[in-house]
């Protein structure tokens, strides 16, 4: 199985592993609801070696990115980072990524699942793009690590200058510390709805700085690791969206909402013009929505049927948890568009019962500003 | 935690233990590891209920899986333990006393002798373990 630079650390620190996707993960350390809760409420640490981390240079990187990703390319300044997507040629989803946008270089940053594919996509279309473009794999050269919570900020000031502390949301920062040889980018970003950083920076580097992060901490449990089990209840309380679960290779990002993150206007890139076809004819048939169970009982689960009052299947479930902030079961689901109103009444069939559910507002949580 | 001896078990993991004339049911603290400790939702029959052998008595779900719960003795439903329905940690805190899930007045009573004792238990989940 492949491993972070961190796995032996994870091992020795009492995490229960799990294979996702191929990655020897820390599933949970003390506990998911645990972790949960202590991001939520103080500062976590994440380990993501596992995803990828792909840099474009050259002079026509720019363009190229412009061509490749649906992203509006033209108004992000050097320092921004945009949530965008890998569409194929039919407009469906290879996987949603965030675009860093340096002075002279770009960086992908990639699904773990999706890793070989999207390297392989996007080295193909840089071929048909042609000269002034080169691409480099730092997957394994570079890690990640991410610090959530509302600690976050409190935290990376005892390590890090103005130049961090000061990051705006979904910007970053390219700098050279002295007690870390080599590059590290750090942007004000993440996947839990809580204020906090993502840290990029050669493989050798990153057991150094996870080390100094954990004692940087006011109190010695400040902060905690947090395993993939705790990452995926945050990312749905803030309804992200998972590849696998809200995006794949049969969805576009129209379908999952995420028709904002498409720049349909400015001129071509892959996957332009189905979308623009589906957007001009009404939309999708279908639509991604949240949705919370009315009584306190079983999970719905990915691929659990959705009902309409009358009991006709109308959608499937995306992805399902007992929520441990909001103590309610919620979950996420494709349904047709006519049945997709906030406030309509729903089912959702779990093991043969028809269970009832309310279709609300996402996210499910929101965190209080400031 | 200390593995009760007074208690059989099944493959999948349920323990019984004979109480008078009932005999109590619930998971194991093996089963509760597995379920990484983050059981969400229990659901229990209703009492009065006849189960055969081999038929699953209830769900048990963590954050991550659903797993049927299976009875270890053909019999009836006495009491069911509501306290672990409305707050399941009750299990994974205490499998083997405030976690009991069922009582059932089993057909037959010897029926208890054909589950694995607790040392034939121990040695399997040695073997799960790795």
């Amino acid at each position: 199985m492949l491993k972070t630079s961190l796995n032996e650390w994870h091992a020795g620190h009492g995490a229960t592993m799990t294979d996702f996707h191929g990655w020897h993960m820390p599933l949970y350390y003390a506990g998911i609801t645990q972790e949960h809760n202590h991001t939520r409420t103080r500062a976590g640490l994440f380990d993501l070696g596992h995803m990828g981390r792909v840099f474009v240079w050259g002079d026509k990187a720019r363009d190229f990115v412009n061509v490749l990703t649906p992203a509006k390319v033209a108004t992000a300044k050097p320092g921004d980072v945009q949530y965008s997507f890998l569409l194929r040629p039919d407009g469906t989803v290879i996987d949603d990524i965030t675009i860093y946008y340096g002075d002279a270089e770009i960086l992908l940053v990639i699904n773990a699942g999706n890793r070989e594919r999207d390297v392989e996509w996007i080295r193909e279309q840089a071929d048909k793009f042609g000269a002034g473009v080169e691409i480099e794999d730092r997957g394994e050269s570079w890690g990640m690590i991410a610090l959530q919570g509302p600690l976050s900020l409190e935290i990376m000031g005892r390590l890090f200058d103005k130049q961090i502390t000061g990051l705006e949301y979904y910007t970053f920062a390219k700098i050279r510390p002295e007690s870390y040889p080599g590059e590290m980018i750090i942007s004000r970003t993440g996947y839990t709805g809580e204020d906090g950083f993502e840290i990029y920076l050669p493989t050798e580097n990153v057991q150094p700085l996870w080390e100094a992060i954990i004692a940087a901490g006011a109190a010695p449990d400040d902060v905690q690791p947090i395993g993939l089990g705790a990452r995926d209840s945050l990312r749905l309380e803030a309804a992200m969206p998972l590849y696998g679960h809200e995006l794949d290779d049969s969805l576009t990002p129209l379908h999952a909402g995420l028709g904002k993150f498409v720049d349909l206007d400015k001129g071509d890139f892959v996957g332009r013009e189905p979308l623009a076809e589906l957007k001009a004819a009404g939309g999708p048939d279908k639509k991604l929505v949240g949705f919370e169970m009315t009584q306190r009982g079983p999970i719905p689960r990915q691929g659990f049927p959705v009902l309409d009052p009358a009991g006709t299947p109308i959608g499937q479930v995306t992805s399902g948890i007992f929520s441990p902030t909001l103590q309610k079961t919620v979950g996420l689901a494709y349904i047709s568009k006519e049945h997709a109103a906030i406030g309509s009444s729903i089912s959702i069939e779990i093991r043969g019962r028809a269970l009832p559910a309310t279709i609300i507002k996402r996210p499910f949580y929101r965190r209080h500003a400031g | 935690m200390s593995r009760p001896s007074n208690v059989r078990y099944l493959k999948s993991h349920e323990w019984a233990r004979q109480d008078g004339d009932t005999v109590t049911v619930g998971i194991s603290d093996f089963a509760v590891d597995q379920l990484n400790h983050e059981i969400v939702f229990v659901e229990l029959p209703e009492v009065g209920k006849h189960l055969k052998a081999g038929d699953t008595f209830g769900v048990i779900e963590s954050v991550k899986a659903a797993s049927d719960l299976y009875i270890p003795v053909p019999g009836t439903v006495t009491e069911v333990n509501e306290a672990v329905v409305t707050d399941p940690n009750k299990v994974s805190e205490s499998p083997y006393e405030d976690g009991w899930m069922i009582k059932i007045k089993p057909d037959n009573a010897a029926d208890l002798d054909s589950l694995l004792s607790a040392d034939d238990y121990e040695k399997q989940v040695a073997e799960e373990s790795h």
